[in-house]
This record gives C-alpha cells, sequence and structure tokens, in this order.
C-alpha cells in the first residue's frame, strides 16, 4: 500500500471508531432523559434511543465516507499527517455539532413529556355555583 | 406559580361573537392540537346564562372569560394562559407568560386588545362570526 491509501485506512478507521464511541455514550446517557420524558415507559425510550442512534451512525459514516477522497498528492509523512489531520479535524467538529444537536433533541423531548404532567401555571379567578 | 388543582380536562371559552377578530381566533385555535379540550361559546348564546349561572360577574362582555370542567373562571390575561396552557404547541409559553415580569405585560396587551378588539376587527376587515352566518 502506498501513503495515501495508509492515510485514507487511518482517517476511516480513526473516525468510525470515534463515532462508534460518541454514539455508544449517546445511546447510554440519553436513555435516562428518554426514560423520564416518556413516563418511565422504558420500551418506547429504548425505541426512540436506538432510531436516534441509527440516525446518528448513517449521518455521520455517511460524512466520513463523502469526505475521504482527496484531490491532493502527499508530500511524505508531514503530509500524510496533515491531511489526516485536517480530514479526522472536520470530522470531530461534525461529531460535536451533532452530538450537541441530540442532547437538543432528547431535552425537547423531555421538556414536553414534563410541560404533560405539569398543572395550570394561573389558578382561577373564582367558582361558578 | 402553579398551583395544585384537580385536573382539567375541558375549557368553555366564552367569546364575543359580534367580534371579527374573536372569531378568527376562535377558528385559528380550534385547528391546534390540544391536550386540553377547548369548546367555543359567543357569548350572545342563549344557552349561556343557562350553562353558566353568575357569569356576568366576571364581566366577559369587557374581557375573555374561561370556565374549566370543575367551575373555576378565568378572566383577561389568565384566560389567555389558560387557553396557551390548553395547546401543544404553547403550553411552554403558557408558563413564561405567567412569570412575574412577563404577566404584566400580558395583563396591559390583553386589556388593549380586548378593549379595541372591535376597533382591531375593522381595521383588519374581520366580520363578525354572527353577521358572516348570518349573511
Amino acid at each position: 500500500m502506498n501513503a495515501i491509501e495508509w492515510t485514507y485506512l487511518t482517517y476511516a478507521g480513526a473516525s468510525i471508531g470515534m463515532t462508534i464511541w460518541v454514539a455508544r455514550t449517546l445511546h447510554q446517557n440519553g436513555r435516562v432523559f428518554l426514560v423520564d420524558a416518556f413516563h418511565g415507559n422504558q420500551e418506547l425510550a429504548d425505541s426512540v434511543n436506538h432510531l436516534l442512534v441509527v440516525g446518528f451512525y448513517l449521518i455521520n459514516i455517511g460524512f466520513i465516507s463523502l469526505f475521504l477522497k482527496t484531490s491532493s498528492t502527499l508530500d511524505g509523512l508531514r503530509g500524510g499527517i496533515e491531511l489526516f489531520s485536517g480530514k479526522f479535524g472536520l470530522v470531530m467538529v461534525i461529531l460535536g455539532i451533532m452530538h450537541f444537536f441530540n442532547l437538543f433533541v432528547f431535552s425537547r423531548i423531555r421538556r414536553r413529556g414534563q410541560l404533560q404532567q405539569t398543572p395550570p401555571p394561573v389558578p382561577a379567578q373564582g367558582t361558578l355555583g | 406559580m402553579r398551583v395544585a388543582t384537580p385536573e382539567i380536562k375541558h375549557l368553555t371559552v366564552l367569546y364575543d361573537g359580534e367580534c371579527g377578530l374573536c372569531g378568527r381566533l376562535k377558528e385559528r385555535l380550534q385547528d391546534e392540537p390540544v391536550w386540553i379540550e377547548l369548546e367555543f361559546l359567543a357569548l350572545q348564546n342563549p344557552a349561556v346564562p343557562q350553562r353558566f349561572p353568575g357569569i356576568e360577574a366576571y364581566e366577559p362582555t369587557r374581557h375573555l372569560v374561561i370556565v374549566d370542567d370543575h367551575q373555576g373562571v378565568y378572566c383577561a390575561e389568565n384566560a389567555w394562559i389558560m387557553i396557551l396552557y390548553a395547546t401543544k404547541a404553547f403550553r411552554g409559553l403558557s408558563f413564561e407568560l405567567s412569570a412575574p415580569g412577563m404577566k404584566t405585560l400580558a395583563k396591559e396587551a390583553c386589556e388593549w386588545v380586548s378593549g379595541n378588539r372591535k376597533n382591531i376587527s375593522s381595521w383588519c376587515g374581520l366580520k363578525p362570526q354572527l353577521k358572516r352566518n348570518a349573511g
């Protein structure tokens, strides 16, 4: 294998490994939010959690694949490291944005679930009869 | 402030059937997904005094009045806050508007709109529902 192929392999391995780690973190820690949001309905929470993680994998691995190809020529080890660094850095930023977006979705679902059970914000000003 | 009350499942909104703006808002709210069922009853409906004896004490011709299924009455800005509370999309807003600073603002806005509802209807070319139905 030549240098560019080694760079591709390193980039793909590191990016997919990081995606798996972030997705597992999200899956494990997001479950608590969802169980609370769905009022203890663990089956529904697990289902939504799984669907969110599947979406997370599809978007991130899709982006990693599309972003793999480069037209630049490698200038030795330094060029390889720089190419890897640039691509892997962008994948990290996208993963971070996706992660915060998922947290936002979790908190919205939880807030909506909490609001449904919240008593009225104002009292009745009187009663009839 | 959150208030411990029995669960509310139904709200009757007593609106001015001779006000175009009120009729348009009613139509808009009827399309809104809700957590609490909203029933709209024009003040001019003869059934109002029979269904809600003593309601005139809350001045329903001056401002919006709502009655819940436990006969609790909400007026003016509290009535608007309860309508928002009933909807799925705006329940969060109902809590924001009931915060002390915002409630004063909501009260002023509701008083102004209620006091000028017929002028606003006229400016916006909104015909009263009762006239639309008659015509």
